[in-house]
């Protein structure tokens, strides 16, 4: 099922490319595009709702919420729901897209390996899910496994000054630790959400460059060109955070809010406008709780 | 906050502990190389090379002691009267006492890992390799001599007459190489070679099947092509030749039978299943085993013999001497099975280090 759905049909259009491109290299990296330029729409629609969620997070409302019943988590998500609901937001806007990406995104990766045949057994699987019809597999196979200095079926190491240094893994941390880093929301360090991206952009680099030092560097090409394809589009789509990675942004910006700079003439969506205020019903916030004086039962006296 | 934070730590590292357990070197699926000799059974699966009892599957050694997840074997081992050459898929090519399966010398060198049988003639190791070259080793010490370049993978063993070398790639073209190592003709064929070519009785004629669905005759002396066949679907396993007829498979699961001077289609049996491996020679008729998992014996004429299914999937020809016939299959029950000349099943095993 799978198979069929997404890895025969992948693994067929990486090939065509391949006979147009006569490059397996360049065909990973173009195929790579083809696909996330595919699942773009879903990126945007990921983005917005992510967007949504966090203006949501900087809603008093929302807050006020949080504070309120931080001891009583039903009732928390009841109210959250509801706010939601107000809000137009879908919890679930955020995740559904990445869901539906990853499949493809797993098929992608599988479709080059499965593309890379290196043994037989590997060579007449690949033969069996060819289209003939689209595809003269006696022609085209088997792929021309050499890309630059790379031997695509096998992990890559360059050899420098005696050493044998693996390029395309550092290069594949540098660009992960990049993008994660974009992606990292300027907000407090106390926000769970920013302390999970922190975390995350530490760890996906080093897990991404531990599979491209130890798979083969026909996947690592597909690594980097998924990395360098998701800056661009971070950049394209504004989402990048440019301070991240540059500190002295974060002081300009800084310096412009506080008018120190030259003012910044900034494009606001409707939706990022906070609402107005609503009056509290009761003035709980930065006080102590004020609780009703009871009246303390009279004591019987003993006779 | 706390606690979730330990959480995402905990996953990663476990993710990174997983993934590092589960990737050797290069990840390649394939199938057992096996290989036949007097009594005993060679075969290179995973992370070791086996030598067993032929006659009951039985384990005599392991190579090497301890499993590396580095270190994986494939490549069909090349077995003489005292050692077994074999190749891994950390591109290192190995010889080894037949009899203990201990290290006698290793060439490390290659540039890519070994998936081919390597032949031997006159003291000299002929090794294929997944980097496109055939390697020239010296027997005593493994030492490097020569290498010839092709444009691909090499996964045919090479066949070797007095003259020259036989080696067909990967990159469509059939070689002959003299014994320095030197070019001696090149001819294109219709597609990749998997299968070893096969030599005439007298030398003179190479038969060699590619994926581009043919079967064709050359003459050795020059690479000149002495006639073409064309066939359903690739044709993936080796040919045998008995008495003047050429037998040959391809992966529709049609067998043909060819003149082997003329290129003329004799008759031919349509299985239906796939037929990777292609055939091998018994007394009195030929052996084969289908992708899906069942073993078929025919006369020379065609009649069936016997059928036995192990199961699994077989991508490679049974091996066979004069009392038993031995098949791997992979996705099954077992690893390896053994038969008699009948088609009676005798043992199956799956070795374990």
């Amino acid at each position: 099922m799978w198979e069929t759905i997404i890895i025969q049909p992948f693994t067929n259009v990486l090939l065509l490319i391949n006979s147009l491109v006569h490059n397996f290299g360049v065909s990973i990296i173009l195929f790579t595009i083809l696909i996330r330029l595919l699942t773009h729409p879903l990126t945007v629609q990921q983005f917005k709702a992510t967007k949504a969620m966090q203006g949501l997070q900087e809603d008093p409302r929302y807050k006020k919420i949080q504070e309120k019943y931080k001891n009583d988590k039903e009732k928390l998500s009841q109210e959250q729901m509801k706010l939601y609901q107000e809000k137009g937001i879908k919890p679930l806007g955020s995740c559904l897209p990445t869901l539906i990406q990853l499949p493809l995104i797993l098929g992608l990766y599988q479709s080059v390996t499965k593309a890379m045949a290196s043994s037989p057994f590997e060579f007449f699987q690949l033969e069996k899910i060819i289209y003939p019809k689209l595809i003269n597999a006696a022609e085209l196979l088997p792929l021309e496994h050499q890309f630059l200095w790379m031997d695509l079926g096998q992990p890559e190491r360059i050899n420098l000054f005696g050493l044998s240094i693996p390029l395309l893994a550092i290069i594949v941390v540098a660009t992960t630790f990049l993008q994660s880093k974009l992606l990292q929301p300027p907000t407090s360090a106390n926000d769970q959400s920013a302390m999970l991206t922190k975390s995350m952009s530490i760890y996906m680099p080093i897990l991404m460059g531990f599979m491209a030092y130890s798979l083969a560097s026909g996947l690592a090409i597909y690594f980097l060109t998924s990395n360098v394809f998701g800056i661009i589009q971070y950049a394209i789509l504004g989402r990048a955070n440019w301070s991240n990675i540059f500190p002295f942004l974060k002081k300009k910006d800084e310096d412009t809010k506080t008018g120190k700079g030259k003012k910044e003439i900034v494009d606001v969506e409707p939706e990022d406008i906070p609402e107005p205020e609503e009056e509290p019903e009761e003035k709980t916030v930065n006080m102590k709780p004020v609780m009703p004086k009871k009246k303390r039962p009279q004591r019987k006296k003993r006779k | 906050m706390k606690k979730t934070y330990v959480l995402l730590i905990t996953v990663f590292i476990g993710i990174t502990l997983l993934l590092s357990a589960c990737v050797p070197g290069p990840r390649v699926t394939g199938s057992p190389g096996i290989t036949l000799s007097g009594d005993m059974v060679f075969v290179s699966y995973s992370n070791f090379v086996y030598g067993l009892d032929a006659a009951t599957g039985s384990m005599e050694w392991a190579y090497p002691d301890e499993a590396d997840n580095q270190v994986v074997f494939y490549a069909p081992p090349l077995v003489t009267d005292e050692f077994v050459y074999v190749g891994d898929l950390a591109n290192e090519f190995h010889k080894l006492e037949k009899e203990s399966g201990k290290l006698v010398w290793t060439y490390p060198d290659a540039s890519s890992y070994y998936i081919g049988q390597a032949a031997e003639a006159n003291g000299v190791i002929y090794v294929p390799c997944n980097d496109g070259a055939l390697y020239a080793l010296d027997d005593q010490d493994g030492k490097f001599l020569w290498k010839f370049e092709t444009g691909h993978y090499i996964w045919a063993q090479p066949q070797i007459t007095e003259d020259a070398i036989f080696v067909s790639s990967m990159d469509h073209f059939v070689y002959a190489i003299s014994k320095d190592g030197d070019e001696l003709w090149s001819q294109e064929l219709a597609g990749a070679v998997v299968s070893t070519p096969l030599l005439s009785e007298d030398g003179s004629t190479l038969f060699v099947g590619s994926l581009g669905a043919q079967m064709v005759a050359l003459d050795t002396s020059n690479g000149e092509i002495i006639w073409t066949f064309d066939s359903a679907e690739s044709v993936w396993g080796n040919a045998i030749l008995i008495e003047n007829a050429l037998y040959f498979a391809d992966s529709a699961g049609n067998i043909y039978v060819l003149d082997a001077e003329k290129g003329e289609q004799l008759w031919k049996i349509e299985l239906g299943s796939p037929i990777v491996g292609g055939l091998t020679g018994i007394e009195g008729g030929f052996t084969l085993a289908t992708e899906d998992g069942v073993m078929k014996a025919f006369d020379t004429e065609g009649t069936p013999l016997w059928e036995s299914t192990p199961g699994g999937e077989i991508i490679q020809a049974p091996a066979v001497n004069e009392e038993f016939v031995i098949v791997g299959s992979i996705n099954g029950d077992n690893l390896l099975y053994g038969f008699n000349l009948s088609g009676v099943q005798i043992w199956s095993t799956t070795p374990e280090n």
